[in-house]
């Protein structure tokens, strides 16, 4: 009997749940004294770059971002609502796979600064559709945008930095030899 | 396509994300600039004294005023922005307020649904209370945040201020 191959093996699977639920616990756990638009995507995007050098195959960050996103929402994560709070993760995750899908893979640190700039980017863009959506005054939300932006490109830039170091310290450390045996 | 290409592109991207961001906020600029003070602005925190409109609340004034720093009591996480007590400095004359006048904090959550609090103006001056009108984390909206009981919970903060309603003689 022909037995059909799954596209992510139990041990995958096991991983992205582990990095969701590494994606959530951050946003409570670490918290950097900044008052500034964006800084947690430091930890957030440091986190989605491993799991996506991990797990390198397309999918496994939306997945990643699915799952966090209904964490963090029935955690009542967030200022704004579950709403936000699930489509922020979300945003998060399906734009580091686009990214690192159109990039083709994450082999240096020059992908890796693009990949969270983009990853915590997407995610403010996310959190400006809401905002206007909800009609909440724009006096406010249009006069710091450029500023918004750059600081998420700041910390995400940090962050995708960070997972990449991980990563390679991983691979030296002998655990994508260890993964390959694994699978 | 080279690697190379696809980062060019990327950046090319993100530089366009940027230069379009600037002249929504240029032009939102402009437009909140040469908005009359006299009638509620679309897109501005509506002030009303005794059921008066009496200003656009808007962050232009709101630069030359103190801090606001404190520690929420839920998650132990920083809060900052304005103290609503100097806030309101601005636009009211503070011997038009008694202690018991009314403050009402009206903002939108979830598209349509209003939510609201009303506190009085003594409880507005206690500085234990830490009450501030403070911008969300991603710094793109107003939120009333303290550390008030009944009102020191995210839950129980007011999200996307839109109107600030205060009754000088209740």
């Amino acid at each position: 009997m022909k037995q059909t191959q799954r596209y992510f093996t139990t041990f995958e699977l096991i991983l992205l749940a582990l990095f969701s639920s590494l994606v959530v616990v951050s946003k409570i756990v670490l918290r950097l004294p900044l008052k500034l638009p964006g800084h947690s995507g430091v930890f957030w995007m440091a986190i989605l770059v491993v799991a996506r050098g991990l797990v390198p195959k397309p999918g496994a960050l939306s997945l990643v971002g699915l799952t966090s996103g209904l964490l963090a929402a029935f955690m009542g994560l967030g200022d704004q609502g579950p709403i936000d709070t699930f489509l922020s993760y979300l945003t998060s995750g399906v734009a580091v796979d686009l990214i690192t899908w159109f990039l083709g893979g994450m082999d240096n640190l020059i992908v890796a600064g693009l990949t969270g700039i983009v990853g915590n980017v997407a995610k403010m863009l996310v959190k400006l559709a809401m905002a206007i959506l909800l009609q909440i005054p724009a006096g406010f939300v249009a006069l710091g945008l450029l500023f918004s932006f750059i600081t998420n490109a700041v910390a995400g830039a940090v962050g995708g930095a960070l997972g990449w170091l991980v990563l390679r310290a991983l691979k030296r450390a002998g655990f994508f030899a260890y993964l390959a045996e694994k699978q | 396509m080279s690697q190379k290409t696809r980062i060019l592109i990327v950046v090319g991207a993100l530089v366009l994300v940027a230069i379009v961001l600037t002249v929504y906020g240029l032009v939102a600029q402009r437009q909140t600039a040469s908005a009359p003070a006299s009638t509620p602005q679309p897109g501005m925190i509506h002030l009303y004294v005794d059921s008066t409109f009496a200003a656009n609340v808007s962050p232009a004034d709101m630069k030359n005023l103190p801090a606001a720093s404190f520690k929420d009591t839920e998650q132990g996480k920083e809060q900052g922005g304005w103290w609503l007590r100097d806030v309101v400095r601005v636009y009211v004359k503070e011997s038009q307020l008694t202690p018991t006048a009314q403050i009402t904090v009206t903002g939108l959550r979830k598209g349509t649904e209003k939510k609201s609090v009303t506190i009085t103006w003594a409880q507005v001056l206690d500085p234990a209370n830490n009450i501030a009108l403070d911008l969300t984390g991603d710094g793109q909206s107003v939120k009333l945040a303290s550390t008030m009981a009944g009102l020191n919970t995210r839950d129980q903060w007011i999200q996307g201020v839109t109107q600030i309603d205060i009754q000088s003689k209740p």
